[in-house]
């Protein structure tokens, strides 16, 4: 039921015709906001000013009309001005949608339903399970270096403060999931087969892996565009190859939509974008090989990271935007004919403007902690090469 | 049995016969078994929990077994009423005590009734009222299954036990019947009464004060109203498990923000964050992870670095904490490629390098041997003469040793500390 309404929710956040869809946010936001705690109301505070005036500007940037104002080098208009703030009006519905969503509904009461036995039922439930995991690894490392000293500062401009965290945090993730294998193995939930590699670890690392996407886009999710999920699927990609990458992406995009938005399909589109940036993470990380010598140079390798994630925030905006440009002139004309009528080369050009906050965050990122990680995982032994097991 | 670093752990991951499949162990070799099932417990037990909670572990484990969901339910609860843990059924597994999670660990690992039960280190963080309930239990388990259990502390299990096995760096030692067995005569494992200090706290500072303090953790009261000054010496937090002793340490070291009252840690309030490090320090209870550099030698430097000590101090601190604990061979390792005994050295090292003047330690003796229990009790007679060191422990050798005990229950104070007197030799 409660799945039901969040599905319902985020589906008339997207399908609503703009007349309805400033009555309908005061409706959403009287009901998310009376079930937020403060900081969540924060967050949806900061997500609907900053999306609001983030697309107010890009879509008026360059727009059909543009030529009236100028900002800086931009021509902008009034009128692209004002349907930009109308798109951020609607991503900020669907923003309070997500937020009923992971008020509603925690990976706790889903958990029963996959409990079943199987390889399907164990991926399923994987992630779910792994989230917790996560959490408390994190905690526990924020907490070790918070009693030594170290202050994190909140927000993207903390970000840097964050980067002595993340590397130990996959360090921690993978090493655990490596133990978990053994006793998924003996419990007899993915037995393994006679004589092959562990199946169970291959399964460990893809949920734990995916548990830390889905846990890195919903640390940012109030801010729009910026994720650490690529970096999470760069690392996948590079560090386990093409396989786990492309599998990374593929069940954390499902499973943070399921978890926000409910079975809407509108969402579940996004997964194979998402997968696509793992795989090409993955042949990527074969090609340059990075990582496995461990003596590239630092800056050289700083500066690759820095363009890998620049990249993949690239390739996700156009992927992204042809597949919305290509249902919306499908599917949804009649409910919004403007977007309809726009052709593929603007809405790509205004998606990527829109995300170049994103770009430069990933870039930073990438720069900052990518090959620190994988230098990281492979000095801690959780990144050999498995080898064979001896059979019985 | 085997000193630390003997390769106990290893061996136990190796029997599981999964080990060798897995990235990093380095096990070779080839191994055989007739067991149907294996069941096994790690030395940190996060390790071995597939879920979130102790409900949903059951639940998970019982499903796999073919069992429906609403039999699953009723098979966990009547589990975990065995094991005292109904309650605590949906409270998220790092949130339950070392002990308990020990406790849920051993049932967990028998659900699949399995024909070989592999325990490492089965008594870590559990405390005096359940050891010899857990004995019994492991006892019963062996009636009918193979048991193998690597322990630093042979005494639960030498009337019971068939056979003996000694390590003794990565080989079969010794191999004989338990009867008989006399540990005196294998120096890594012969503990031995613990030598009295001869040594008693100088100084009046530094002083870690709780007045009225309350903490609430995910609903639970964890301390209520919990008033303390304690200064120089070494300070035994005892009692049973769950009853708060880590929410107090990490409380003191102003990790967690009480609801009412307030703490002072060397007369700073610990609300106020900044700075905290260079008067307090905290060993975790499971040092595995609550590691995150790359390096022993990155991870000591980190809270010398934190306190903004120049280059040549810090490595002097390393050289001190290095000497302490002797980790001088292990210092370009990840730490994560040490045994359980070395991290826990490492993590006390870690301690050791902040110089701070209350040094807060959870489980200290766990996962040591002999000769690094003496290693940590020359530390603490060291440092207790000028600094406030509050040790929370089941370990009967270190509450011993203690300048005072204070025992908590369910969050309060059952008995207010001893005087501070002076030791002398026997």
């Amino acid at each position: 039921m409660k799945l039901a309404i969040v599905t319902v929710a985020s589906s008339l956040s997207i399908v609503l015709p703009t007349p309805w869809l400033a009555p309908y946010l005061v409706i959403e936001a009287v009901l998310v906001l009376g079930l937020l705690d403060a900081q969540a109301r924060r967050g949806l505070r900061r997500f609907a000013v900053s999306a609001s005036l983030l697309a107010g500007f890009f879509y008026a940037a360059g727009g059909p009309h543009a030529g009236d104002v100028r900002i800086g080098p931009l021509p902008v208009s009034g009128d692209d001005f004002t349907i930009g703030l109308l798109v951020g009006v609607r991503m900020a519905a669907l923003f309070a949608a997500f937020a009923l969503g992971a008020r509603w509904v925690p990976a706790r009461d889903l958990l029963p339903f996959v409990a079943r036995r199987g390889l399907p039922a164990y991926v399923a439930g994987a992630i779910l399970r792994t989230l917790p995991t996560v959490r408390a690894d994190a905690e526990r490392l924020r907490e070790t270096q918070t009693a030594r000293g170290h202050r994190f500062v909140a927000g993207p401009w903390g970000a840097r403060t964050w980067i002595p965290f993340v590397v130990p945090l996959f360090v921690s993730v993978l090493r655990r999931a490596r133990e978990q294998s053994i006793a998924l193995e003996l419990a007899g939930i993915l037995p393994q087969r006679n004589g092959a590699v562990s199946r169970a670890h291959r399964w460990a690392v893809v949920a734990a892996l995916a548990a830390l996407a889905v846990a890195g886009r919903l640390a940012l999710v109030a801010w729009p565009g910026v994720s650490l999920s690529y970096f999470v699927l760069f690392i996948a990609g590079v560090a386990y190859g093409p396989i786990v990458g492309l599998l990374v992406g593929l069940l954390e995009r499902v499973s943070t939509d399921v978890l926000l938005s409910g079975l809407n399909p509108v969402f579940l589109t996004m997964a194979p974008v998402e997968a696509m940036l793992g795989l090409l993470a993955g042949l990527a990380g074969r090609l340059v090989n990075w990582g496995q010598r461990g003596r590239e140079p630092i800056a050289f390798a700083s500066v690759l990271a820095a363009w890998a994630g620049a990249m993949m925030t690239i390739l996700f905006s156009v992927a992204a935007d042809t597949i919305n440009w290509l249902a919306v002139r499908t599917l949804l004309p009649r409910l919004d004919p403007e977007a309809a009528q726009m052709g593929w080369v603007a809405l790509v050009a205004r998606g990527l403007v829109f995300n170049v906050p994103s770009l430069v965050f990933n870039a930073a990122l990438f720069a900052a902690a990518a090959y620190p990680t994988l230098l990281a995982l492979r000095r801690s032994g959780v990144l050999i090469h498995r080898a064979r097991s001896n059979p019985a | 049995m085997g000193a630390t670093g003997s390769g106990k752990s290893t061996l136990l991951r190796s029997a599981t016969g999964l080990a060798s499949a897995l990235p990093g162990t380095g096990v070779t070799g080839s191994f055989s078994t007739n067991a149907r099932a294996t069941g096994y417990v790690p030395q940190d037990a996060l390790d071995g929990f597939l879920s979130f909670d102790a409900v949903n572990e059951f639940v998970l484990r019982l499903r796999a077994l073919g069992r429906s969901l609403p039999e699953a339910h009723q098979e966990a609860q009547r589990r975990l009423t065995v094991i005292q843990l109904a309650e605590r059924a949906t409270v998220p597994l790092h949130r339950l005590s070392g002990g308990e999670r020990r406790r849920l660990a051993l049932a967990a690992a028998q659900v699949h009734d399995p024909d070989v039960l592999l325990l490492d280190e089965p008594f870590n963080h559990v405390d005096s009222a359940w050891r010899p309930r857990l004995a019994i239990d492991i006892g019963r388990a062996a009636l009918r299954r193979l048991v193998v259990v690597a322990t630093h502390d042979p005494s639960p299990w030498q009337e019971d036990s068939p056979r003996t096995l000694l390590i003794r760096d990565g080989r079969l030692h010794h191999d004989g019947p338990a009867d008989g067995f006399d540990p005196a005569r294998f120096p890594e494992i012969a503990i031995g009464p613990t030598a009295p200090w001869n040594t008693s706290p100088r100084a009046a500072t530094p002083r870690l004060e709780f007045q009225a303090v309350t903490c609430e953790l995910e609903g639970t009261r964890a301390l209520e109203e919990v008033t303390l000054d304690l200064g120089p010496g070494l300070h035994a937090l005892v009692g049973p498990n769950g009853a708060g002793k880590t929410t107090f340490l990490r409380a003191a070291a102003g990790l967690i923000r009480p609801q009412s009252g307030r703490i002072r840690a060397n007369g700073l309030d610990t609300r106020a964050a900044t700075g905290l490090v260079h008067h307090v320090a905290l060993q975790f209870e499971e040092p595995t992870s609550a590691f995150f550099a790359s390096t022993l030698r990155q991870e000591l430097a980190f809270a010398p670095t934190n306190q903004g000590l120049p280059g040549c101090d810090i490595e002097a601190r390393l050289r001190e904490a290095i000497s302490d604990f002797e980790l001088d061979a292990f210092m370009d390792r990840h730490p994560y490629t040490l045994s359980g005994g070395q991290k826990q050295r490492l993590a006390l090292a870690s301690v050791q390098a902040t110089q701070a003047p209350i040094i807060l330690l959870d489980e200290p003796t766990q996962g040591l041997d002999a000769a690094n229990r003496r290693l940590l009790h020359a530390f603490l007679e060291r440092q207790a003469t000028d600094r406030c060191i509050v040790a929370a422990t089941h370990d009967e050798g270190l509450i011993g040793l203690a300048h005072d005990v204070t025992r908590l229950c369910a969050g309060r104070i059952e008995a207010a500390p001893r005087e501070v007197t002076l030791r002398t030799p026997s």
